[in-house]
């Protein structure tokens, strides 16, 4: 039997896809339930939250895990700072180098925050992306070379015969799906940089007030200072031309993914006998004209309406005098030029329409 | 030596704080029920398709201006925000400043409203609401406010339709889309609009608050959050704060074709700013609003930066220009203390000097 073309290749291309959600599940579990081993603050709360979550309505369990993993970032944070800030009280006093404790804090911080901050944008996107599209998520840089490797000369060979043009469809699927995940990991790059130079911002605004002896009073306010610096250099990196370019090759590769994918489900469909995308967009679109025409044609007739009432306003006979008597036999008065208008109300689209507001989403 | 000062003692209280608020707040908000939002008395009194003009219905006896006015809201996010709760409302702050107020609500567009344009939009709902309500008080003028997007449409229609509109508010309405300090304007820039546009149909509101989210995305999906934790324990505050949640992640999706002409002639090719935008038949050229203008704007805007609101004064023939700047943000001047107390008192006083 011979094999479907391709076939071999979309194996190999589920595989990649499976090889990469195998590699992100392990990056979130890293970041996520692994982020904080050994933190007595995050591992209470944990334990609290575990114990009380059955009681919580359901409504609000997403809620509360939300507040409950911001409180875990912030105490985990937190604490591994006030740790340090001891650590370095102890050297300043014994004339020590405190910057370099300090720096060596930062240094294993730097990994927690990158990836759990970095994570934020790609998180809500990859959701977005799949809940929008159920297209796939974003590759690994490393699954992405390997594919690139491999895969990137069978893309480009040309297809043939009665199905030419959809293997071309299947090929540009494929090719655009590599851009997009390609575009991805230089947007992960880029927010990567945009966090540890924020990491950066906060060991110096750490280390300027530790040299002026003014600590931090809370755990909170160590955590309004990692927002302030995450925020003031993500404010500047966003204006300039890197994040740009990283943040519309994303959106737009994907669009080229999306608009490829619609066009072979409408394939599918239509090959179904069912209506598809396309046609309803036809329809659509012929509906929305005849809309606009209508209305056109309908503000056309209230103006004429208008131009004959001022007609049969001005050319209405003026009264005769009452005083003198016809010298002439009694006829029957001529017909005004215009019909008077009767007194039917005049259909508005006020009146046409129904006043009662519709169901809102 | 002067010691840290989280000491293990204070850390501690933080911590049982912490999650002392969040056992209280878990309990409000099981008892918080229905997240209510609109609360003026209104009465729908015109509908096309999803669009709907309500009207405000004013107190008894209450002396009002003899020229209604509409508003017109982004079609981003919801309108109740004018409207958000008793002691939060600038449609209440207007009626109380003897104003007769209409809104118009867009509703949520789906993917058979795809094909709707600006024209539909301003030339079509927005025309035909401004002619229900002159013909319904039989005045040839109405005045109109426009909210963010809804000013800038305001102020299109009012360049367009001169004739029928007396006075022209405009609230933290974008007008120059280029400045140097527009995120909103630099990041689309480099996005292929069109291809958006084919690619989804209508611009999902999941992805308009992704983009919102993203220009703050510490403060707006962390800190915010941890606020919130501290004011859980108040049942009003923590409804306040889920009555807010509700409306900033209650996004109608954009209508496609609006999308895709609002994005290309205003924040691409600026062209209230450059000139040459037409919409329909019609020349948008803003030499024609010689009406008397009000335009409120925000000090603190990260949406509509002051700068993007305030060339207005000099692209407009109007004799009549003034400005309030408020000293706070782009939602803060619907919602705030401040706002309620200043804002609509000060729209309602330069109304009602132009009767």
């Amino acid at each position: 039997m011979q094999t479907p073309p391709f076939s071999a290749m979309f194996d190999q291309w589920q595989n990649y896809q499976k090889s990469y959600m195998d590699a992100w599940q392990s990056i979130a579990e890293s970041s996520f339930a692994g982020k904080q081993p050994g933190n007595p603050w995050t591992e209470a709360l944990d334990k609290w939250w575990k114990g009380l979550s059955n009681q919580a309505p359901p409504e609000s369990r997403d809620l509360f895990s939300l507040l409950v993993d911001q409180g875990k970032t912030f105490f985990d944070m937190a604490s591994a700072i006030k740790g340090s800030m001891h650590e370095a009280m102890q050297v300043k006093s014994n004339g020590g180098d405190w910057e370099k404790v300090i720096r060596q804090t930062f240094d294993g911080l730097r990994s927690t925050l990158a990836v759990g901050t970095t994570s934020f944008p790609m998180e809500l996107w990859h959701k977005f992306v799949i809940e929008r599209f159920q297209s796939p998520g974003d590759l690994i840089p490393d699954v992405i070379k390997q594919f690139l490797g491999t895969e990137k000369q069978i893309l480009s060979t040309p297809g043939i015969g009665l199905s030419r043009e959809k293997q071309q469809q299947l090929q540009k699927l494929a090719e655009q799906a590599t851009q997009y995940q390609i575009a991805c990991g230089e947007f992960i790059e880029v927010q990567t940089k945009i966090v540890n130079l924020a990491i950066d911002l906060l060991q110096k605004e750490i280390c300027e007030k530790f040299s002026c002896s003014q600590y931090p009073e809370s755990c909170r306010a160590v955590y309004d200072l990692w927002v302030d610096c995450y925020e003031e250099v993500y404010a500047d990196a966003v204006m300039q031309p890197e994040y740009n370019t990283a943040y519309s090759d994303m959106v737009n590769s994907l669009m080229s993914l999306t608009l490829t994918y619609r066009e072979l489900q409408d394939d599918t469909l239509e090959a179904c006998g069912m209506p598809s995308r396309r046609e309803l967009d036809t329809l659509h679109q012929r509906f929305q004209e005849e809309r606009r025409e209508k209305y056109k044609m309908r503000a056309d007739i209230e103006s004429l309406r208008e131009q004959v009432k001022q007609l049969a306003e001005n050319t209405r006979p003026a009264p005769e005098p009452k005083a003198e008597k016809p010298v002439v036999p009694e006829t029957k008065p001529a017909s005004p030029a215009v019909p008077r208008r009767t007194a039917t109300r005049r259909r508005t689209p006020a009146a046409a329409k129904s006043t009662t507001p519709p169901s809102t989403k | 030596m002067e010691a840290i000062k989280i000491t293990p003692e204070k850390a501690l209280e933080e911590f049982q704080q912490f999650q002392a608020n969040l056992a209280k707040g878990l309990k409000n908000l099981s008892e918080i029920g229905e997240i209510e939002s609109g609360v003026t008395p209104r009465e729908a009194v015109y509908q096309e398709d999803k669009m709907v003009l309500y009207h405000y219905q004013p107190s008894r006896g209450k002396q009002l201006n003899p020229t209604p006015l509409l508003i017109v809201y982004a079609l981003v996010n919801r309108p109740y925000m004018a409207d958000l709760q008793e002691d939060r409302s600038t449609i209440r702050g207007l009626m109380d400043a003897g104003q007769d107020v209409y809104l118009i609500d867009w509703g949520y567009p789906d993917q058979a409203d795809k094909f709707l344009n600006l024209d539909d939009y301003l030339n079509g709902y927005i025309d035909r609401c401004v002619d229900f309500m002159r013909k319904r008080y039989d005045v040839g003028r109405i005045n109109l406010l426009g909210i963010c997007q809804g000013g800038t449409f305001s102020l299109c229609y009012s360049a367009m339709h001169p004739d029928k509109i007396a006075n022209l508010v405009t609230m933290v309405t974008p007008v120059d889309f280029k400045t140097e300090d527009n995120v909103l304007s630099r990041w689309i820039q480099n996005i292929d609009v069109d291809k958006t546009a084919d690619a989804l149909g209508n611009l999902s509101g999941d992805m308009l608050n992704y983009t919102f989210l993203s220009l703050k995305p510490m403060r707006l999906t962390g800190q915010k959050y941890l606020d919130m934790v501290n004011i859980l324990a108040d049942p009003k505050q923590a409804k306040n704060f889920m009555r807010m949640e509700k409306w900033i992640f209650d996004s109608p999706d954009q209508a496609g074709q609006a999308w895709r002409e609002f994005c290309t002639c205003f924040y691409k090719q600026n062209k209230l700013v450059e000139g040459g935008l037409k919409i329909g038949d019609y020349e948008v050229n803003l030499k024609n609003v010689t009406m008397p203008v009000l335009n409120v704007y925000a000090t603190l805007d990260h949406l509509v930066p002051p700068a993007a609101s305030k060339v207005l004064k000099k692209l407009i023939s109007s004799e009549d220009y003034e400005e309030i700047e408020f000293p706070g943000g782009h939602i803060g001047i619907y919602v705030s203390g401040r706002a309620q107390k200043e804002i609509p008192p000060a729209i309602g006083k330069w109304l009602e000097a132009r009767r």
